[in-house]
Protein backbone atom coordinates (compact mmCIF):
# COMPACT_ATOMS: atom_id res chain seq x y z
CA UNK A 1 0.00 0.00 0.00
CA UNK A 2 2.78 2.64 1.20
CA UNK A 3 4.73 1.35 -2.07
CA UNK A 4 2.20 2.31 -4.48
CA UNK A 5 1.46 5.62 -2.91
CA UNK A 6 5.00 6.64 -3.28
CA UNK A 7 4.99 5.17 -6.61
CA UNK A 8 1.58 7.02 -7.58
CA UNK A 9 2.95 10.36 -6.46
CA UNK A 10 5.74 9.94 -8.22
CA UNK A 11 4.21 9.40 -11.46
CA UNK A 12 1.93 12.50 -10.54
CA UNK A 13 5.03 14.23 -10.44
CA UNK A 14 6.82 13.32 -13.79
CA UNK A 15 3.01 13.73 -15.75
CA UNK A 16 2.70 17.30 -14.01
CA UNK A 17 6.46 18.17 -15.38
CA UNK A 18 5.51 17.09 -18.36
CA UNK A 19 2.24 18.77 -18.98
CA UNK A 20 2.49 21.69 -17.10
CA UNK A 21 6.45 22.46 -17.17
CA UNK A 22 5.46 26.44 -16.73
CA UNK A 23 3.68 25.55 -13.31
CA UNK A 24 6.80 23.04 -11.95
CA UNK A 25 9.72 23.83 -13.39
CA UNK A 26 9.60 27.24 -14.26
CA UNK A 27 12.10 29.85 -12.39
CA UNK A 28 11.05 32.84 -13.01
CA UNK A 29 7.94 34.44 -15.13
CA UNK A 30 8.66 35.08 -18.97
CA UNK A 31 9.17 38.42 -20.52
CA UNK A 32 5.75 39.81 -22.04
CA UNK A 33 6.95 38.67 -25.48
CA UNK A 34 7.00 35.39 -24.68
CA UNK A 35 3.94 34.49 -22.45
CA UNK A 36 2.68 32.37 -24.92
CA UNK A 37 5.81 30.28 -25.02
CA UNK A 38 4.51 29.18 -21.02
CA UNK A 39 4.39 25.19 -21.62
CA UNK A 40 6.55 24.92 -24.48
CA UNK A 41 9.71 25.17 -23.14
CA UNK A 42 11.65 23.60 -26.04
CA UNK A 43 10.67 27.13 -28.59
CA UNK A 44 13.52 27.83 -26.73
CA UNK A 45 15.79 24.99 -24.72
CA UNK A 46 17.08 22.25 -26.46
CA UNK A 47 17.30 19.51 -23.89
CA UNK A 48 20.82 19.52 -22.26
CA UNK A 49 22.33 22.10 -24.89
CA UNK A 50 21.34 25.44 -23.84
CA UNK A 51 19.59 27.71 -25.97
CA UNK A 52 20.65 27.99 -29.54
CA UNK A 53 20.61 30.94 -32.04
CA UNK A 54 18.91 29.46 -34.45
CA UNK A 55 15.86 29.29 -31.85
CA UNK A 56 15.78 32.98 -31.57
CA UNK A 57 16.62 33.85 -34.87
CA UNK A 58 13.63 31.82 -36.33
CA UNK A 59 11.67 34.70 -34.02
CA UNK A 60 13.74 37.37 -33.86
CA UNK A 61 15.64 38.72 -37.20
CA UNK A 62 18.68 40.08 -36.38
CA UNK A 63 18.49 42.85 -39.17
CA UNK A 64 15.29 43.68 -37.86
CA UNK A 65 15.84 44.02 -33.94
CA UNK A 66 15.24 47.41 -31.89
CA UNK A 67 13.45 48.77 -35.68
CA UNK A 68 9.96 48.34 -34.69
CA UNK A 69 10.53 48.15 -30.19
CA UNK A 70 12.68 50.71 -28.88
CA UNK A 71 11.37 53.61 -31.01
CA UNK A 72 14.57 55.48 -30.52
CA UNK A 73 16.19 54.34 -34.00
CA UNK A 74 17.59 57.09 -36.38
CA UNK A 75 16.92 55.28 -39.46
CA UNK A 76 19.81 57.58 -41.35
CA UNK A 77 22.48 56.67 -39.01
CA UNK A 78 20.99 52.98 -38.35
CA UNK A 79 22.37 53.83 -34.80
CA UNK A 80 20.80 50.58 -32.64
CA UNK A 81 20.94 48.23 -35.59
CA UNK A 82 24.19 46.45 -34.58
CA UNK A 83 22.72 43.23 -33.82
CA UNK A 84 23.22 42.26 -37.48
CA UNK A 85 27.07 42.73 -36.84
CA UNK A 86 26.75 39.94 -33.47
CA UNK A 87 25.85 36.82 -35.57
CA UNK A 88 28.99 34.70 -34.13
CA UNK A 89 27.47 35.60 -30.59
CA UNK A 90 25.07 33.86 -28.21
CA UNK A 91 21.87 35.65 -27.80
CA UNK A 92 21.76 34.26 -24.46
CA UNK A 93 24.93 35.87 -23.56
CA UNK A 94 23.10 39.36 -23.60
CA UNK A 95 19.55 38.58 -23.21
CA UNK A 96 18.04 36.36 -20.82
CA UNK A 97 14.65 35.20 -19.08
CA UNK A 98 12.67 33.87 -15.92
CA UNK A 99 12.87 37.20 -14.27
CA UNK A 100 9.87 38.86 -14.93
CA UNK A 101 7.61 40.20 -17.61
CA UNK A 102 8.95 43.76 -17.89
CA UNK A 103 12.21 43.28 -20.74
CA UNK A 104 14.27 45.45 -19.21
CA UNK A 105 14.44 43.55 -16.29
CA UNK A 106 15.55 40.26 -18.05
CA UNK A 107 18.36 41.72 -20.01
CA UNK A 108 22.13 40.85 -18.35
CA UNK A 109 24.96 42.70 -18.50
CA UNK A 110 25.92 43.64 -21.67
CA UNK A 111 29.22 42.58 -22.58
CA UNK A 112 30.90 44.97 -24.76
CA UNK A 113 33.74 43.21 -26.07
CA UNK A 114 31.30 41.25 -27.99
CA UNK A 115 30.88 44.49 -30.23
CA UNK A 116 32.57 45.28 -33.53
CA UNK A 117 35.69 48.01 -32.69
CA UNK A 118 34.06 50.39 -35.31
CA UNK A 119 30.57 49.89 -32.82
CA UNK A 120 32.61 49.62 -29.64
CA UNK A 121 35.02 52.78 -30.19
CA UNK A 122 32.11 54.65 -31.18
CA UNK A 123 30.35 55.16 -27.70
CA UNK A 124 27.06 57.25 -29.58
CA UNK A 125 26.54 54.74 -32.02
CA UNK A 126 23.89 53.03 -29.31
CA UNK A 127 24.11 55.78 -26.70
CA UNK A 128 22.82 59.07 -27.35
CA UNK A 129 25.32 62.02 -25.91
CA UNK A 130 23.86 63.40 -22.74
CA UNK A 131 22.10 66.73 -23.44
CA UNK A 132 23.33 68.59 -20.41
CA UNK A 133 25.54 71.10 -20.64
CA UNK A 134 28.66 69.58 -19.72
CA UNK A 135 28.78 66.66 -21.88
CA UNK A 136 27.93 68.86 -24.42
CA UNK A 137 30.86 70.73 -23.84
CA UNK A 138 33.05 68.03 -24.05
CA UNK A 139 34.19 65.43 -27.20
CA UNK A 140 32.95 62.19 -27.83
CA UNK A 141 35.78 59.99 -25.72
CA UNK A 142 33.32 58.81 -23.36
CA UNK A 143 36.09 56.50 -22.57
CA UNK A 144 38.13 59.28 -21.15
CA UNK A 145 35.81 59.33 -17.99
CA UNK A 146 33.39 56.30 -17.95
CA UNK A 147 33.81 52.69 -18.22
CA UNK A 148 31.41 49.78 -20.02
CA UNK A 149 31.30 47.92 -16.59
CA UNK A 150 29.34 51.23 -15.26
CA UNK A 151 27.97 54.28 -16.53
CA UNK A 152 28.22 56.27 -13.28
CA UNK A 153 30.02 53.83 -10.64
CA UNK A 154 33.49 54.41 -12.13
CA UNK A 155 33.72 57.97 -13.25
CA UNK A 156 36.72 59.83 -13.13
CA UNK A 157 36.49 63.13 -14.67
CA UNK A 158 39.16 63.83 -16.30
CA UNK A 159 39.43 67.38 -16.96
CA UNK A 160 41.92 67.68 -20.02
CA UNK A 161 38.88 67.29 -22.11
CA UNK A 162 37.55 70.40 -21.47
CA UNK A 163 38.21 72.68 -24.19
CA UNK A 164 38.60 76.50 -24.55
CA UNK A 165 37.63 79.15 -21.88
CA UNK A 166 35.98 77.19 -19.47
CA UNK A 167 38.70 74.54 -18.93
CA UNK A 168 40.49 77.43 -15.84
CA UNK A 169 36.92 78.58 -14.66
CA UNK A 170 35.82 76.17 -12.64
CA UNK A 171 32.63 77.95 -11.68
CA UNK A 172 31.45 76.94 -15.45
CA UNK A 173 30.42 73.43 -14.08
CA UNK A 174 30.63 73.57 -10.22
CA UNK A 175 28.92 75.46 -8.33
CA UNK A 176 30.70 78.10 -5.48
CA UNK A 177 30.35 76.18 -1.89
CA UNK A 178 28.31 77.53 0.53
CA UNK A 179 29.95 78.25 3.29
CA UNK A 180 31.39 81.77 4.59
CA UNK A 181 34.72 81.19 3.85
CA UNK A 182 33.94 80.20 -0.07
CA UNK A 183 31.60 82.52 -0.14
CA UNK A 184 34.16 85.35 0.99
CA UNK A 185 36.82 84.83 -1.72
CA UNK A 186 37.22 85.51 -4.82
CA UNK A 187 40.59 83.43 -5.55
CA UNK A 188 40.97 81.10 -8.08
CA UNK A 189 39.76 77.42 -6.89
CA UNK A 190 43.11 76.01 -8.42
CA UNK A 191 44.98 78.55 -5.75
CA UNK A 192 43.79 75.73 -3.46
CA UNK A 193 42.49 72.74 -5.05
CA UNK A 194 43.60 70.57 -7.88
CA UNK A 195 41.91 68.67 -10.81
CA UNK A 196 42.40 65.10 -9.18
CA UNK A 197 40.89 65.84 -6.32
CA UNK A 198 38.75 68.47 -4.12
CA UNK A 199 39.79 67.20 -0.61
CA UNK A 200 42.22 67.67 0.99
CA UNK A 201 42.63 71.46 -0.28
CA UNK A 202 46.36 72.86 -0.94
CA UNK A 203 45.26 75.83 1.35
CA UNK A 204 47.82 76.02 4.15
CA UNK A 205 46.86 77.86 7.27
CA UNK A 206 50.34 77.96 8.50
CA UNK A 207 51.20 80.12 5.54
CA UNK A 208 49.54 82.79 7.77
CA UNK A 209 49.15 81.63 11.09
CA UNK A 210 49.82 78.58 12.58
CA UNK A 211 47.26 76.72 14.53
CA UNK A 212 49.10 75.20 17.22
CA UNK A 213 47.59 73.12 20.08
CA UNK A 214 46.30 76.78 22.10
CA UNK A 215 44.59 78.17 18.86
CA UNK A 216 42.75 75.07 17.81
CA UNK A 217 39.04 76.92 17.54
CA UNK A 218 36.29 77.91 15.41
CA UNK A 219 37.10 80.53 11.92
CA UNK A 220 35.20 83.00 13.60
CA UNK A 221 36.59 83.12 16.61
CA UNK A 222 39.85 85.00 14.77
CA UNK A 223 37.89 86.00 11.38
CA UNK A 224 34.77 87.45 12.91
CA UNK A 225 31.52 88.56 10.44
CA UNK A 226 32.21 85.96 8.25
CA UNK A 227 35.75 88.29 6.71
CA UNK A 228 38.11 85.68 6.17
CA UNK A 229 40.14 88.94 4.69
CA UNK A 230 40.90 90.25 8.10
CA UNK A 231 41.39 88.56 11.41
CA UNK A 232 41.72 89.55 14.96
CA UNK A 233 43.45 87.89 18.33
CA UNK A 234 41.07 89.62 20.92
CA UNK A 235 38.23 87.83 20.44
CA UNK A 236 39.60 85.63 23.24
CA UNK A 237 39.94 85.97 26.68
CA UNK A 238 43.73 84.97 26.64
CA UNK A 239 44.43 88.27 24.66
CA UNK A 240 43.32 91.41 25.53
CA UNK A 241 44.81 94.84 23.96
CA UNK A 242 45.95 96.69 27.25
CA UNK A 243 48.11 93.89 28.49
CA UNK A 244 49.26 93.75 24.70
CA UNK A 245 50.10 97.07 24.77
CA UNK A 246 51.72 96.81 27.42
CA UNK A 247 54.32 94.60 26.88
CA UNK A 248 54.86 95.81 23.49
CA UNK A 249 54.89 99.54 24.44
CA UNK A 250 58.60 98.73 26.24
CA UNK A 251 59.74 97.23 23.12
CA UNK A 252 59.09 100.16 21.34
CA UNK A 253 56.40 98.33 19.14
CA UNK A 254 53.06 100.21 18.96
CA UNK A 255 51.12 98.52 16.28
CA UNK A 256 49.42 95.37 17.86
CA UNK A 257 46.92 95.23 15.34
CA UNK A 258 48.59 92.68 13.27
CA UNK A 259 50.37 89.83 15.41
CA UNK A 260 50.74 87.68 12.81
CA UNK A 261 53.30 89.27 11.31
CA UNK A 262 55.41 88.90 14.78
CA UNK A 263 53.43 85.82 16.00
CA UNK A 264 53.01 83.43 13.07
CA UNK A 265 53.89 80.40 14.80
CA UNK A 266 51.39 80.87 17.50
CA UNK A 267 53.71 81.26 20.39
CA UNK A 268 54.89 84.37 21.88
CA UNK A 269 58.38 83.54 22.63
CA UNK A 270 58.62 82.77 18.75
CA UNK A 271 58.71 85.96 17.39
CA UNK A 272 59.56 87.00 13.77
CA UNK A 273 60.95 90.37 14.12
CA UNK A 274 61.47 91.36 10.55
CA UNK A 275 57.64 92.53 10.92
CA UNK A 276 58.41 94.97 13.69
CA UNK A 277 59.79 98.27 11.93
CA UNK A 278 56.51 97.96 8.91
CA UNK A 279 54.32 97.47 10.92
CA UNK A 280 54.29 100.61 13.32
CA UNK A 281 51.04 101.83 13.84
CA UNK A 282 50.32 105.89 13.06
CA UNK A 283 48.92 107.99 15.73
CA UNK A 284 45.59 107.84 14.90
CA UNK A 285 45.43 103.73 15.07
CA UNK A 286 47.34 103.90 18.35
CA UNK A 287 44.61 106.69 19.84
CA UNK A 288 41.78 104.32 18.66
CA UNK A 289 43.34 101.34 20.38
CA UNK A 290 44.19 103.43 23.65
CA UNK A 291 40.33 104.27 24.05
CA UNK A 292 39.78 100.73 22.89
CA UNK A 293 41.29 99.44 25.97
CA UNK A 294 40.17 102.08 28.30
CA UNK A 295 36.80 101.16 27.90
CA UNK A 296 37.81 97.26 28.32
CA UNK A 297 39.43 98.64 31.55
CA UNK A 298 36.48 99.93 32.96
CA UNK B 1 5.19 16.98 40.22
CA UNK B 2 7.60 16.19 37.44
CA UNK B 3 7.70 18.19 34.38
CA UNK B 4 5.59 16.78 31.21
CA UNK B 5 7.25 15.14 28.30
CA UNK B 6 5.75 18.15 25.97
CA UNK B 7 7.61 20.57 28.03
CA UNK B 8 10.96 18.56 28.59
CA UNK B 9 11.28 17.80 25.07
CA UNK B 10 8.94 18.57 22.46
CA UNK B 11 9.25 22.11 23.19
CA UNK B 12 13.23 22.33 23.10
CA UNK B 13 12.93 20.29 19.78
CA UNK B 14 10.76 23.29 18.26
CA UNK B 15 12.62 25.51 19.50
CA UNK B 16 16.12 23.86 17.55
CA UNK B 17 13.92 22.98 14.63
CA UNK B 18 12.93 26.89 14.54
CA UNK B 19 16.99 27.91 14.95
CA UNK B 20 17.18 25.83 11.87
CA UNK B 21 14.78 28.19 9.70
CA UNK B 22 16.08 31.44 10.93
CA UNK B 23 20.10 30.54 10.40
CA UNK B 24 18.54 29.85 6.91
CA UNK B 25 16.36 33.40 7.24
CA UNK B 26 19.60 35.55 8.57
CA UNK B 27 21.89 33.80 5.75
CA UNK B 28 19.79 34.41 3.16
CA UNK B 29 19.24 38.15 4.52
CA UNK B 30 23.03 38.82 4.94
CA UNK B 31 23.93 37.31 1.43
CA UNK B 32 21.07 40.07 -0.11
CA UNK B 33 22.83 42.37 1.98
CA UNK B 34 26.16 42.21 0.46
CA UNK B 35 25.28 41.42 -2.75
CA UNK B 36 26.00 38.03 -2.76
CA UNK B 37 23.24 36.10 -3.89
CA UNK B 38 25.07 34.05 -6.57
CA UNK B 39 26.54 32.03 -3.30
CA UNK B 40 23.17 30.48 -2.77
CA UNK B 41 23.48 28.40 -5.53
CA UNK B 42 26.78 26.43 -4.52
CA UNK B 43 24.98 26.31 -1.41
CA UNK B 44 22.52 23.85 -3.09
CA UNK B 45 25.79 21.86 -4.33
CA UNK B 46 27.04 21.90 -0.65
CA UNK B 47 23.85 21.20 1.26
CA UNK B 48 23.05 18.46 -0.87
CA UNK B 49 26.88 16.58 -0.95
CA UNK B 50 26.59 17.08 3.22
CA UNK B 51 23.06 15.31 2.96
CA UNK B 52 24.05 12.60 1.13
CA UNK B 53 27.76 12.53 3.14
CA UNK B 54 25.05 11.60 6.40
CA UNK B 55 23.16 9.17 4.54
CA UNK B 56 26.44 6.95 5.50
CA UNK B 57 24.35 6.23 8.95
CA UNK B 58 21.52 4.65 6.89
CA UNK B 59 23.58 2.81 4.89
CA UNK B 60 25.84 1.46 7.68
CA UNK B 61 22.60 0.84 10.03
CA UNK B 62 21.18 -1.30 7.18
CA UNK B 63 24.63 -3.15 7.14
CA UNK B 64 25.29 -2.25 3.29
CA UNK B 65 28.40 -1.00 4.17
CA UNK B 66 30.21 -2.70 6.96
CA UNK B 67 32.69 -0.07 8.21
CA UNK B 68 32.53 2.60 10.31
CA UNK B 69 31.47 3.79 14.09
CA UNK B 70 27.20 3.64 14.09
CA UNK B 71 27.94 6.52 16.64
CA UNK B 72 29.65 8.44 14.78
CA UNK B 73 27.72 7.91 11.64
CA UNK B 74 24.68 8.67 13.70
CA UNK B 75 26.23 12.27 14.57
CA UNK B 76 26.97 12.76 11.32
CA UNK B 77 23.71 11.87 9.99
CA UNK B 78 21.89 14.35 12.62
CA UNK B 79 24.60 17.50 12.07
CA UNK B 80 24.88 16.68 8.69
CA UNK B 81 21.48 17.29 7.49
CA UNK B 82 21.04 19.35 10.17
CA UNK B 83 23.36 22.04 8.31
CA UNK B 84 22.62 20.98 4.97
CA UNK B 85 19.04 21.81 5.67
CA UNK B 86 20.36 25.18 6.08
CA UNK B 87 22.48 25.62 3.21
CA UNK B 88 19.36 23.94 0.84
CA UNK B 89 16.93 26.32 2.30
CA UNK B 90 19.35 29.44 1.92
CA UNK B 91 19.51 27.93 -1.77
CA UNK B 92 15.50 27.83 -2.28
CA UNK B 93 15.29 31.42 -0.94
CA UNK B 94 12.25 33.00 -0.90
CA UNK B 95 10.81 32.92 -4.06
CA UNK B 96 7.64 31.57 -5.16
CA UNK B 97 8.17 30.39 -8.69
CA UNK B 98 8.36 26.58 -9.82
CA UNK B 99 6.73 23.89 -7.63
CA UNK B 100 8.49 21.25 -7.98
CA UNK B 101 11.27 23.13 -6.15
CA UNK B 102 9.23 23.87 -3.46
CA UNK B 103 7.69 20.68 -2.85
CA UNK B 104 11.18 19.46 -2.59
CA UNK B 105 11.40 22.06 0.49
CA UNK B 106 8.35 20.86 1.92
CA UNK B 107 9.54 17.09 1.96
CA UNK B 108 12.88 18.59 3.57
CA UNK B 109 11.53 20.20 6.39
CA UNK B 110 9.32 17.29 7.28
CA UNK B 111 12.04 14.99 6.87
CA UNK B 112 14.24 16.91 9.09
CA UNK B 113 11.32 17.40 11.29
CA UNK B 114 10.61 13.41 11.34
CA UNK B 115 14.14 13.04 12.28
CA UNK B 116 14.54 14.98 14.67
CA UNK B 117 11.99 13.54 16.59
CA UNK B 118 12.39 9.72 15.67
CA UNK B 119 16.38 9.91 17.04
CA UNK B 120 16.60 13.76 18.66
CA UNK B 121 13.57 13.28 21.00
CA UNK B 122 11.70 9.46 20.74
CA UNK B 123 14.97 7.91 22.51
CA UNK B 124 14.96 9.99 25.59
CA UNK B 125 11.18 10.64 25.83
CA UNK B 126 10.59 6.68 26.18
CA UNK B 127 13.28 6.26 28.65
CA UNK B 128 11.89 8.56 30.93
CA UNK B 129 8.78 7.65 30.28
CA UNK B 130 9.73 4.31 31.55
CA UNK B 131 11.61 5.39 34.28
CA UNK B 132 8.17 7.41 35.83
CA UNK B 133 6.25 4.08 35.34
CA UNK B 134 8.58 2.11 37.49
CA UNK B 135 8.96 4.68 40.13
CA UNK B 136 5.11 5.46 40.03
CA UNK B 137 4.70 1.67 40.48
CA UNK B 138 7.40 1.40 43.38
CA UNK B 139 5.73 4.25 44.92
CA UNK B 140 2.73 2.36 45.47
CA UNK B 141 0.21 3.07 42.39
CA UNK B 142 -1.43 0.46 40.70
CA UNK B 143 -0.59 -0.02 37.03
CA UNK B 144 -4.43 1.35 36.33
CA UNK B 145 -3.70 4.56 38.54
CA UNK B 146 -0.33 4.54 37.13
CA UNK B 147 -1.42 4.38 33.38
CA UNK B 148 -4.11 7.09 34.39
CA UNK B 149 -0.67 9.85 35.70
CA UNK B 150 0.85 8.70 32.74
CA UNK B 151 -1.93 9.18 30.24
CA UNK B 152 -0.33 12.68 28.14
CA UNK B 153 2.81 11.27 28.41
CA UNK B 154 2.20 7.79 27.08
CA UNK B 155 0.07 9.68 24.02
CA UNK B 156 3.36 12.16 23.54
CA UNK B 157 5.46 8.84 22.92
CA UNK B 158 2.67 7.33 21.09
CA UNK B 159 2.87 9.93 18.60
CA UNK B 160 6.59 10.45 18.47
CA UNK B 161 6.93 6.55 17.62
CA UNK B 162 5.15 7.71 14.30
CA UNK B 163 7.89 8.98 12.93
CA UNK B 164 9.38 6.43 10.97
CA UNK B 165 5.94 6.08 9.28
CA UNK B 166 6.74 9.61 7.97
CA UNK B 167 10.60 9.81 7.89
CA UNK B 168 11.41 7.20 4.97
CA UNK B 169 8.55 7.96 2.74
CA UNK B 170 9.21 11.46 2.74
CA UNK B 171 13.07 11.10 2.76
CA UNK B 172 12.38 8.77 -0.50
CA UNK B 173 10.08 11.42 -1.76
CA UNK B 174 12.22 14.19 -0.99
CA UNK B 175 15.24 12.53 -2.89
CA UNK B 176 12.81 11.94 -6.11
CA UNK B 177 12.00 15.84 -6.47
CA UNK B 178 15.55 16.74 -5.49
CA UNK B 179 16.54 14.40 -8.99
CA UNK B 180 13.83 15.91 -10.99
CA UNK B 181 14.86 19.79 -10.18
CA UNK B 182 18.42 18.35 -10.75
CA UNK B 183 17.39 17.31 -14.14
CA UNK B 184 15.33 19.87 -15.12
CA UNK B 185 18.37 22.30 -13.92
CA UNK B 186 21.10 20.30 -15.91
CA UNK B 187 18.04 20.44 -18.47
CA UNK B 188 16.47 24.10 -19.36
CA UNK B 189 19.76 25.72 -17.99
CA UNK B 190 22.48 26.97 -20.14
Amino acid sequence: MKQTLILGIIVVCIACTYLYPHTMINPGELTAGHQHLKNNCSACHTPFSGISNTKCIACHNPANIGKDSTGKLDSSKQKILFHQGLMEQSCSSCHTDHKGIAPTVSLSNFNHQQLSSAVFNNCNSCHNKPVDSLHQSLSNSCINCHNTQDWKLNVVFNHDMIQGADKNNCAACHQKPNDNFHQSTSANCSQCHSNNKWLPSSFDHSAYFRLDANHQTTCNTCHTNNNYKVYTCYSCHEHSPSNTIAKHNEEGIYNISNCASCHKSGSEHDINRNGKEQQNMNKEDLKKLNNYSKEEDD
Amino acid sequence: MKEPLVFKYVLPFIQWYALMILFALGIDYLLHHFNLVFIGIYLGYSGTTLILGSLLYSLRKRKIIQSGSPKKLLQLHEYGSWVGAVMVLVHAGIHFNALLPWLAILMLLITVASGLIGKYLLKKANETLKLRRSELIQSGLSVEETDKELFLDSITVDLMKKWRIVHMPITLLLAFLVLMHIISVLMFSK
